[in-house]
């Protein structure tokens, strides 16, 4: 079985349309707006029922890292993320409760997405994308605080009438020790 | 030396409970504290179960330091520099993993994984054959020890042993590590971050207060509770202070995070901990430190060293503990709860980097920031030294400050003694009663 890596490294991604490849795109664009204008209560709404939210650590290791293994369940390890839709819910009303010291007054955050590369999924049944994007996420708070976190992102895009649902999320941060007094943030 | 002891002593007004927020930033004094205090103390390097097999090795720091601790082939374990012996470069550069030997990426120089120098290139043309490379090893520190799993180690061979360094303080370090029959381990992943503010105030806060919980996590506890946090009574607990600079402040009777077979397991095993340990020191969550810079959250399954990056920067270095023999679905409900709440993304921890940094950030740009006392008096002159069950100087209740007095206390008397700073070399009761 073919893996997402290898499906949307492949040079021409095969079944997926301009058409798709647009709407795809104008999607996470519009998700990305939902964060920056903080509605997080909507932003949580184009989560699946079954979503899995996860940022897994990167590691500095001996061994020539391959980018399946940054990727894969690693079982009990720890991560930055873990998150199914309850404690999602949880993170999102925390924001809401008016006390969220740390988003409060909030961050100025911009995402910029790119390079989105579509394939689909072995056993789809034509309502599922794997859709790959890098981001940079840019954050300023308070009068000088600037952190600034590249990536990319693993999805599983479920349409849903005319949007799609996010069914999974898997985070790679560019960083090894994360360079911010907290991810008090989105990806 | 660039600070006077006279100064130091004026800094820190323990008795009194005034600290100079001067000590949290000045360049000097940072500097002193890697001589005096991360050179001298006894430093957590890590849990048995990181390093199981021979070959295992990981990364970490003590103090500013760079140290390997490496599982030898007989079980024991020996850590020492990071640093070539020949250059001072990094023999090496991953977190960690398992290996034979540590070839330093500079020249070559190859070590094995007791430290032992055991090749050189052109060690018999361009050395002759005369390169004495029994003395070159990697520098060892000078004690290791460990107590029930929790590896320790210190860099003065005048240190004390570490069972005398922890002192009262592993009576309460047993409620987190020895309070089942298997023991604890170690969660994979080490969730690494960085503060821009000084190390010592987590490691305070960690030691003795639970008064900034309420408000500072309003956000998260509101979710878990309807009382009015801000006006609420302190907490039903008690707080220890050690006269070796250790801290702990515990709750009694927290409900449980978990549901079904996770809450199921851990009522049985809170019930096993009452059985092994009583009730005070079992049936408690909280906050402690091990003087310097080792803490951690008993009852919530955490343990962070505090890695000191220069006077104004630190990482937490945090990892999740689990009851080695707890069935797999409560690990990973235990994994998953931890990753909510604690680590960068942390719902609990989040609010924490807001205060620490912009601590930080006040006192780097400021003058008169850096001239204000700050305030540790709550609850002085309310403990007793002579508990009818709990060792140590002890607050019965939940807020105070005793912990943060004591750490002071003890970091003063590091930071201005020329050797290493035996209590009973300082004549106090105190210290007559801990060395008794
Ligand atoms: S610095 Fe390590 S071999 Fe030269
Ligand atoms: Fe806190």
């Amino acid at each position: 079985m073919t893996t997402q890596l290898e499906r949307s490294t492949a040079p021409i991604a095969t079944g997926v349309t301009m058409q798709v490849q647009h709407e795809v795109e104008q999607f996470l664009y519009a998700e990305a707006q939902l964060l920056d204008d903080w509605r997080y209560r909507h932003w949580f709404e184009l989560m699946a029922d079954d979503i899995r939210y996860r940022a897994p650590l990167r590691k500095n290791r001996l061994r020539r890292q391959r980018l399946e293994d940054e990727v894969a369940d690693r079982g009990t390890e720890m991560a930055l993320f873990d998150d199914d839709k309850e404690s999602l819910d949880v993170r999102v009303m925390q924001r809401e409760t008016g006390k969220f010291w740390a988003e409060d007054p909030p961050s100025r955050t911009r995402h910029l997405i790119s390079n989105v590369r579509i394939s689909l999924p072995v056993d789809s049944a034509g309502d599922e994308y794997d859709v790959r994007s890098n981001f940079i996420v840019y954050r300023n708070r308070l009068e000088t605080e600037v952190d600034i976190w590249a990536g990319e992102r693993f999805d599983l895009l479920r349409r849903d009438g005319a949007s799609f649902k996010i069914a999974r999320r898997t985070i790679l941060l560019d960083q090894n020790v994360v360079l911010s007094k907290n991810l008090s943030v989105f990806f | 030396m660039a600070v006077d002891r006279s100064e130091l002593l004026a800094k820190v007004d323990w008795e009194r409970g005034e600290v100079s927020a001067d000590i949290f930033i000045d360049e000097d004094i940072y500097r002193l504290e890697l001589e005096r205090l991360f050179s001298r103390a006894w430093l957590f390097l890590a849990h048995d179960t990181m390093i199981p097999k021979p070959g295992d090795f990981l990364n970490t720091y003590m103090g500013g330091d760079p140290v390997l601790v490496a599982r030898q082939r007989d079980g024991s374990v020996k850590a020492y520099l990071n640093a070539c012996r020949h250059r001072g470069m990094k023999v090496c550069r991953a977190e960690d993993g398992n290996t034979k030997h540590f070839m330093c990426t500079y020249h070559g120089w190859t070590y094995d994984i007791a430290g032992n120098l055991v090749n050189v290139p052109n060690e018999h043309d361009a050395y002759h054959g005369e390169l004495p490379k029994e003395e070159f090893g990697l520098k060892q520190v000078a004690q290791i020890d460990s107590y029930k799993g929790l590896i320790f180690a210190t860099f003065d061979a005048d240190a004390p042993p570490l069972l005398e360094y922890l002192g009262d303080s592993v009576y309460y370090i047993d409620a987190w590590v020895d309070h089942v029959p298997g023991g604890i381990e170690v969660l994979p992943g080490v969730v690494k971050w960085t503060i821009h503010g000084n190390w010592k105030i987590a490691a305070e806060q960690f030691a003795g207060d639970g008064y900034h919980v309420n408000v500072t996590h309003m956000s998260s506890l509101a979710q878990i509770s309807n009382t009015d946090l801000y006006t609420g009574p302190s907490p039903a607990g008690f707080q220890f202070s050690s006269r070796l600079g250790h801290g702990y402040s515990g709750i009694y009777n927290q409900p449980s995070r978990f549901e079904d077979g996770a809450a199921d397991y851990r009522t049985q095993r809170m019930q096993t901990a009452i059985d092994r340990l009583g009730p005070e020191r079992a049936n408690t969550v909280g906050n402690f430190t091990v003087f310097p810079n080792l803490s951690g959250l008993p009852g919530q399954s955490n343990l962070r060293v505090w890695h000191p990056k220069g006077p104004n920067t630190f990482q937490i270095w945090s990892w999740t503990v689990v009851d080695r023999d707890a069935p797999e679905e409560v690990k990973r409900a235990q994994q998953l709860s931890s990753t909510l709440t604690e680590g960068a993304a942390g719902t609990v921890e989040v609010d924490d980097g807001e205060n620490w940094d912009l601590m930080g950030q006040l006192l780097q740009d400021g003058y008169q920031t850096r001239l204000l006392k700050w305030n540790y008096q709550m609850g002085l002159g309310h403990e007793t030294d002579d508990h009818a069950t709990l060792p140590g100087r002890i607050n019965e209740m939940y807020f105070g400050e005793g912990p943060q007095r004591a750490f002071y206390r003890r970091w003063l008397e590091f930071m201005t003694s020329e050797k290493w700073p035996h209590c009973d070399d300082f004549d106090d009761d105190w210290s007559k009663k801990v060395n008794r």
